[in-house]
Parts: structure tokens; C-alpha cells; sequence
């Protein structure tokens, strides 16, 4: 059993990929920003029920919700030049495509992806503030904008935050398939890693432990995170 | 002083206002009594527009305004004129007691932050509940929500405190403290409160003026002993009728 | 705007890859049906508080929760050859591909069932086993007439979210070499260049088989809701 899972060569792994856990950080964190500025513009459409913008922010919702997340990668990937093309001429945007890097279309693909979810999570948040509390702080007349800073942000962060958590870690996990356009992230290096060594099993073993620690890291954080903006709940002083 | 006038409400197809009006005068208690279904609440909640009306004119004072057609600006003038205690306290539940009480004084009436402390605990005070003021509504009962709720209201100072059947949610034991807290305002500060409720004692002992409406009118107002004790109208008999086998 | 994108090509070649569309369905429908025994079997063991097998039940639960499906894949349907090879099975190249995905798509979607149906058979109140118990039913039968329809009435929304993740997974095996859709569209696009349309196509059918399987559901919630005596 010695040749089997030797843990000199694990160890060897764990020095090579370990290095590229920042980059599946980095595109993680920086996807949910972006997809929180997204959903947030795609909340506001769809609760002031906007006209045509509204309608439009719902379909987006249905429609990236009910795709793989590969499927929205590739249309990003191959749309995107598409569209650029229609617009500006094919030799113009071959010239901008080859300096636009794989990594730009993977989070733009896995934001359009993360964003429909958040956006269904802000709207359940913000249906979950009893309506009595907007009443009240009209009432004593707050503009709708003190309103919803003061009362039902708060409030609704407390249910929102779990169910963002929980999509967050989700992200963490789908950076994976950024490698299906040449990213070079955690789970690439490691197939790439392999298949050179022909050494499926430690490599992808080691990957998935990697991957394992930092989901359980970003647990233990959100859990925290949760535990201190539910202080009303529990009466504790701030 | 406040005056309403020809009030009409419907929603979708049932007319729940037909052309209310009523006058009440500065600093006096006002209490509306009906049956269910009477439009008592919605005619409450129309006053600061939290149901918009579909006609109607407003006096407040020196302001005038058609209850239909008022814009943004005016609705947020009368919101910041007049203040409501709720059924379901809805007091802001990430804030402690105090905190509710301060809030409108700081974001509303732009006041210093220790200037409202002060004006915050001594509301709190008055309605007794200054030894709980760092504790946030869900540590507290129903009537301690209820109490603080008058104080974040009376804080303001509004011309008008509107009280939307204020005890219909309490378990009995608690409701003779929110009203004994409602008499005392009644009696030393000289707030005009509108009052809808069912409380028919709280009307005889504090009220100046008892109206009473039954299917989206107002079918008589008076004193209360004219209302209560010796009521001209058949339907306001037999409302009161079902009270008197207490 | 005919040779930047081509609606003919995309019309024309939707049905090719609309044939492969049953070794989706077959692989989404086999591996949750045993993902559903594989869940049942391990939220069981842990809400009884097996010795040592429940902490492997956690363990595992949280593994298949704590890394990508990508990995969970790549990790059997390339790792496990190796291991067989270890092991002295002679050629594990003959094993099929597609025994491998099934695998690892019932491992991966049993550890979410399994949550799903730990919530849920908790869920159920304490007093139903007791009334099964004290009318001298065994645990196995209590669960199997009492407990646990109950608990996938209660489940029947969650678990249907799962049936569109699995899904939605499915559009990752083409990497370990299923032939379906995907891998279609691979082999088309590096024909014609034409990658664009072919993924369109692809997303309007999953689009299609989502709103199917949401549909299902909506019945399937409706059918077993329990009648209310006083309405019938």
C-alpha cells in the first residue's frame, strides 16, 4: 500500500494547488459583489414595479434560474463576442476580444448565474418584514427612504443573510467550472496536475480537501456574521 | 382643530366610505365606535394616508388638502402633523424601547441626539416603561409594546394622535393598563387623540365627543352621555344593546 | 447579420441535439431515485444516533456538501479506475463510463436528500411515533407507514428543487465522456464555429425540461395535499 496515496507526494500536491485557492477566493468574492449590485438593481425594478424594466428584471430571474450554470458560461463566452461583433465590426472586436481575459467572461457568466438567485432571496427578505413596520415608520413621518434604512434593511439582512451564506458557499464551489473556458483556478490547475502525472486519484483528493477546508472556513464566518446582526432577536445589548 | 369632510373609500367593487365627516376640535378626545365592517378603521387609516381616499378634504389647522389628489410633499406634512398608535403595536423591532422613542424625534424632527435621550425617557417615564428601556419588543408584552407605542407617538408632539383600536390585541389582563396609560394623556397632555375602539368605558369616562358609524356613514355623534346614555338613532340602540348585558 | 449568427443553423440543428435529450432525463431520473434511498438511509442513521456510523454519515454529508460536484466527478470517474487498478481488478477500463456517473450522481445528490429528508422526518410531530409505538407497531414499521410518508408529503417542494439541480448538474458530465447534448454540441461547434446557436439551443431545452419538472411538482404538491374533512 506504500505507492498507494503516499503522503509525501499528497503533501507535494497540497504545496502546488494550495497556491491557487486565492484565485477561487478572489473569483468567488468578487462574483458575489458584483451579483449583490445586480440583484439589488433587479429587487428594485421588480418591487416598484417598473413598466418594461420590471417585466424584463422577472424573465431574468425565471430564465437564470432554470439554466445550468455552464450553459449561461458558454452563452457568455460565445455571446459576448457575438454581440460585439454585431455592433462594432468583426475585425474591431477581434481586436478587443484577444485582450479581454477567459476570467473576465467567468464572472460575468457565474454573476448573471448568482444574481437571479440573490434576487429571489432579497425579495423573500423584504416579504418577510411584517408590513406594520413600514406603516409605523411612515406613520410618524419617515420619507420611504429612512424607512427602509432604518427598519427594513435591518430586518430583513437578519432573514436574507443564511440564504446568502448558503449561495455564497454555492459560488465557492461553482468557480469549478471557470476551468470549461480556461481559467486557471483551483480545479484546472488540479485536472491539468493530473492528467500530466497521471495521478488522478491524489490530485483530485487533495483538490477536494482544499476545497472542503475553505467551504468550512466561510461556514464558520457566515455563522458568526449571522449570530452578531440577530441581536434583536436574542435582547442581547449590541 | 381638525376637520374631515365627505370621505368616500372603495376597494374594487364594495364602497366602505360614503361620505364620512367629522370635526374635532383642539386637545379634545374623539372616540368612533361601530361594528365590525363599519369602515371605522379604514376612515382612521385615511387620515394619514396609509389608505389613500378616493374623496375627501382634509382641515388641519391652516392646512387644506383634497384627500384624493395630495401630493407626496403634502401626504409627508400631515404624516410628520400627526402620529398612530397601531392594533399590532408594530413598534421597530431592531430598536430597544428607547430607541423607538427616539427615533422620530432624531430622523423626523432633525432634533440633537440628547435632546431626544431626554425627551425619549421622559415619555417613557409617563407611560411606565422607563425601567425597560433598553429591551427590544420581543422581550416584552403585549401591553408593554402597546405602551411604548403611545410614547413613540406622544414624543412627537403631533397635532393629532390617531389610535387604531389600540387594545383589540391584548389578552384581557393587559388591556386596563394601556387604557389607564390612554387616560392619563387624555388628562394631562392636550393632545387632540382620535380613538377607534370598542372600549365603551374608556368612551364614557374620557371621551368629549363619541361618534358613531355603522355601514361606511357616520349615523350620530355627540357627548357621551348623549350617544351612550340616551342615543336617538335605532342602529346606535342596538350596537350599544349588546353592551349593556355585560 | 446572417454570418455573425444564424437562426437557420440554430432551427436546423435543434433536433440533433434534441435526440440526446434522453440521456439527461435517464441519468437525472436514475440517480435520484437512488439519491432518495442513499438520503433516506443516512438521515435515518443519523437522526437515530447510530454509534460511529452516524459520525460518518456527518462526515460524509458534509464532504459532498463541501466540495464542487466537478471535483466529486472527475474524482470517481477518473480516480476510482485507479483505485480498481490498486485493488487488482483486472482491465477497470471495461467498466462503463456511465456506471461511474451514475455513482457519483446518486452519492452526490443523496448527501442533499439526505439533509432535506433529516429535516423533514424531525419535522413530523414527536406524538406519531409515540401513537405508532404504543399501538405495538416496531420502529421499521412505524417508520415505513407513519413516519416517513408523511415526512415526503412535507418534502415533496425541496426535494423537486432537487430533481432541477440534478438537473442542472447533468450538463457537467460530458466532461468525463457521456455522450449527450453537451458533448454534441462540442463535436458540432468545432465543425462550424457555430458554438453560440448550438448552446442556445441547448439552454431552450433545459429551459423546457425545467418548466416540466416544475410543473410536475405543482401537481404532485396539489394530488397528495391531505383533504380537509370539512371542505369534502
Amino acid at each position: 500500500m506504500g505507492e498507494f496515496l503516499n503522503p509525501a507526494f499528497l503533501l507535494e500536491i497540497f504545496n502546488y494547488l494550495v497556491r491557487y485557492v486565492p484565485i477561487t477566493i478572489g473569483l468567488a468574492v468578487g462574483t458575489m459583489l458584483l451579483s449583490c449590485l445586480l440583484a439589488l438593481i433587479i429587487t428594485i425594478l421588480r418591487y416598484n414595479k417598473v413598466p418594461l424594466l420590471g417585466k424584463l428584471a422577472d424573465l431574468y430571474v425565471l430564465l437564470c434560474r432554470a439554466l445550468p450554470s455552464m450553459i449561461l458560461l458558454y452563452l457568455v463566452f460565445f455571446g459576448i463576442p457575438i454581440l460585439l461583433m454585431a455592433f462594432s465590426g468583426t475585425a474591431k472586436s477581434a481586436m478587443l476580444l484577444r485582450n479581454i481575459p477567459p476570467i473576465a467572461f467567468a464572472v460575468c457568466g457565474l454573476t448573471l448565474h448568482t444574481g437571479a438567485y440573490l434576487a429571489e432571496i432579497f425579495r423573500g427578505a423584504l416579504q418577510s418584514v411584517n408590513i406594520g413596520q413600514t406603516e409605523a415608520a411612515l406613520s410618524i413621518g419617515m420619507t420611504w427612504s429612512q424607512a427602509f434604512f432604518k427598519v427594513i434593511l435591518p430586518q430583513a439582512s437578519v432573514f436574507a443573510l443564511p440564504l446568502m451564506a448558503n449561495q455564497f458557499l454555492n459560488l465557492l464551489k461553482g468557480t469549478s467550472i471557470a476551468f470549461m473556458i480556461s481559467v486557471m483556478e483551483l480545479f484546472g490547475a488540479a485536472s491539468v496536475l493530473a492528467a500530466d502525472n497521471n495521478a488522478y486519484l491524489e490530485v483530485y483528493i487533495v483538490a477536494a480537501g482544499l476545497y472542503w477546508t475553505t467551504s468550512i472556513c466561510f461556514e464558520k464566518i457566515a455563522l458568526r456574521l449571522e449570530y452578531n446582526l440577530s441581536y434583536f432577536k436574542r435582547g442581547a445589548n449590541k | 382643530m381638525i376637520k374631515v369632510e365627505n370621505v368616500h373609500k372603495s376597494f374594487g367593487n364594495t364602497e366602505v366610505l360614503k361620505g364620512v365627516n367629522i370635526n374635532v376640535p383642539t386637545g379634545s378626545v374623539t372616540v368612533i365606535l361601530g361594528p365590525s365592517g363599519s369602515g371605522k378603521t379604514t376612515f382612521l387609516r385615511a387620515i394619514n394616508f396609509l389608505e389613500p381616499a378616493d374623496k375627501g378634504t382634509m382641515y388641519i389647522d391652516d392646512l387644506v388638502l383634497n384627500m384624493a389628489s395630495a401630493s407626496k410633499k403634502e401626504i409627508l406634512e400631515i404624516r410628520r402633523n400627526t402620529a398612530m398608535v397601531f392594533q399590532n403595536y408594530n413598534l421597530f423591532m431592531n430598536m430597544t424601547a428607547l430607541e423607538n422613542v427616539k427615533e422620530g424625534l432624531i430622523s423626523v424632527q432633525k432634533m440633537a441626539r440628547y435632546e431626544a435621550l431626554i425627551k425619549a425617557e421622559y415619555y417613557l417615564e409617563k407611560v411606565g416603561m422607563i425601567n425597560r428601556e433598553n429591551f427590544y419588543p420581543m422581550q416584552l408584552s403585549g401591553g408593554q409594546q402597546q405602551r411604548i407605542g403611545i410614547a413613540r407617538a406622544l414624543a412627537l408632539n403631533p397635532k393629532v394622535i390617531l389610535f387604531d383600536e389600540p387594545t383589540s390585541a391584548l389578552d384581557p389582563e393587559l388591556v386596563g393598563e394601556v387604557l389607564e396609560v390612554m387616560k392619563k394623556i387624555a388628562r394631562e397632555e392636550n393632545a387632540t387623540m382620535i380613538v377607534v375602539t370598542h372600549e365603551i368605558g374608556f368612551a364614557k369616562d374620557v371621551a368629549d365627543q363619541v361618534i358613531f358609524m355603522e355601514g361606511g356613514i357616520v349615523v350620530e355623534s355627540g357627548s357621551p352621555q348623549d350617544v351612550l346614555e340616551h342615543p336617538k338613532e335605532e342602529r346606535t340602540k342596538q350596537f350599544l344593546a349588546r353592551f349593556t348585558n355585560q | 447579420m446572417g454570418t455573425i449568427f444564424s437562426v437557420e443553423y440554430m432551427i436546423k440543428s435543434f433536433p440533433t441535439l434534441l435526440s440526446l435529450v434522453d440521456v439527461t432525463i435517464i441519468v437525472t431520473v436514475v440517480s435520484d431515485f437512488f439519491a432518495i434511498i442513499i438520503g433516506c438511509i443516512i438521515a435515518l442513521t443519523r437522526i437515530n444516533k447510530v454509534p460511529i456510523l452516524s459520525r460518518l454519515c456527518a462526515l460524509y454529508v458534509s464532504f459532498i456538501r463541501g466540495t464542487p460536484f466537478l471535483v466529486q466527478l472527475y474524482l470517481i470517474c477518473f480516480g476510482m479506475p485507479q483505485v480498481l487498478g490498486y485493488f487488482g481488478v483486472e482491465d477497470p477500463r471495461s467498466i462503463p463510463g456511465m456506471a461511474y456517473v451514475f455513482l457519483v450522481m446518486s452519492l452526490h445528490e443523496g448527501g442533499y436528500i439526505a439533509e432535506i429528508m433529516r429535516g423533514s422526518i424531525l419535522a413530523v410531530d414527536k406524538g406519531q411515533m409515540e401513537a405508532a409505538k404504543s399501538i405495538g407497531m416496531t420502529g421499521f414499521k412505524a417508520y415505513t407507514r407513519v413516519i416517513l410518508p408523511q415526512a415526503f408529503r412535507m418534502a415533496i417542494p425541496a426535494l423537486g428543487n432537487n430533481v432541477i439541480s440534478t438537473l442542472k448538474s447533468t450538463a457537467l458530465i460530458f466532461n468525463v465522456g457521456v455522450v449527450d447534448m453537451m458533448r454534441r454540441a462540442e463535436l458540432m461547434g468545432s465543425f462550424s464555429y457555430r458554438h453560440l446557436e448550438l448552446y442556445v439551443d441547448i439552454a431552450i431545452i433545459y429551459i423546457g425540461l425545467c418548466f416540466i419538472v416544475q410543473f410536475g411538482i405543482a401537481k404532485l404538491e396539489h394530488c397528495t395535499q391531505m383533504k380537509n374533512p370539512a371542505v369534502s
